[in-house]
């Protein structure tokens, strides 16, 4: 009986912790994007219009494939963790799984940062890509989708080898 | 759990993520040709030119042998969607005005 009750007040505390670290990291993501979207800058027109419109592309390409990736790796991550044999315990390995979700989930919240500054700089027809609110979320976004796909890898790996 | 929801649930009542709408600055003189600085920074176009600015209080210095009183900083406050417009001669610094 204690024994159970135990358990139960140490999973709570576990997802009480999980959840304020999850508000937290989202709080300071938001402050942190309204710091980036707030930097001065000057910025002369653009001398070719045309090489701006194409690296606007290119910046939109990559964001989409970021973003595709990220939504596959989410939907892998379901995968294995749902799939086989119900009574084999995920144990402590789960870790890697939620903080590869939560890498990819902040991938795609910086995904979606980039495209809305993107789109912001298309319709005030600002001349520049180089400015922090274009790069900051454009990195952010890769390096949160390089290090989720790292967990995951390590998280398959574990499985794989569990699984031998 | 239910906090999470409710943050989502709030999230448009928050501050708006979005970057502010950017001003415009036209900078002017008399002659024409002069160095332009802005915040310190020189430019690497010169009078007359019109730059997009981010809102807010900026210092703009123009520098040329025929206008040594534009030499001193003018704090020009740049609103967003709006030209401030800047005008130098050999008398000094003339504006803001905006448009």
């Amino acid at each position: 009986m204690n024994h159970s009750k135990r358990r139960v007040t140490r999973s709570t505390v576990v997802s009480g912790v999980f959840y304020a670290g999850i508000v937290l990291l989202a709080a300071v993501m938001w402050k942190y994007t309204g710091y980036i979207n707030s930097q001065p800058y000057i910025i002369a027109p653009p001398s070719d219009p045309l090489a701006l419109s194409k690296a606007q592309d290119a910046y939109a390409s990559v964001n989409n494939l970021l973003t595709t990736l990220g939504t596959g790796l989410l939907a892998a991550l379901g995968l294995f963790v749902t799939r086989g044999d119900k009574r084999r315990a995920i144990g402590p390995r789960i870790w890697l799984a939620v903080l590869s979700a939560v890498c990819v989930c902040v991938s795609l919240y910086w995904g979606y940062i980039s495209s809305q500054n993107v789109e912001w700089a298309i319709e005030t027809s600002i001349g520049s890509l180089e400015l922090d609110m274009f790069q900051v979320p454009r990195q952010q976004q890769f390096h949160a989708m390089l290090l989720g796909v790292f967990f995951f890898a390590d998280f398959v790996r574990r499985d794989l080898v569990q699984t031998d | 759990m239910k906090i999470v929801c409710g943050v989502l649930m709030f999230a448009p009542l928050l501050s708006p993520q979005r970057p502010q709408m950017p001003g415009r600055l036209s900078v002017t003189s008399d002659p024409p040709g002069a160095a332009i600085t802005i915040d310190k920074q020189r430019m690497n176009q010169s009078t007359d030119y019109t730059f997009v600015i981010s809102p807010g209080r900026h210092a703009v210095t123009v520098v040329a042998p025929a206008l040594p009183k534009c030499a001193t900083p003018l704090a020009v406050t740049v609103r967003s969607n709006a030209v401030a417009l800047i005008h130098c001669a050999a008398s000094g610094w003339s504006g803001p005005t905006y448009k």
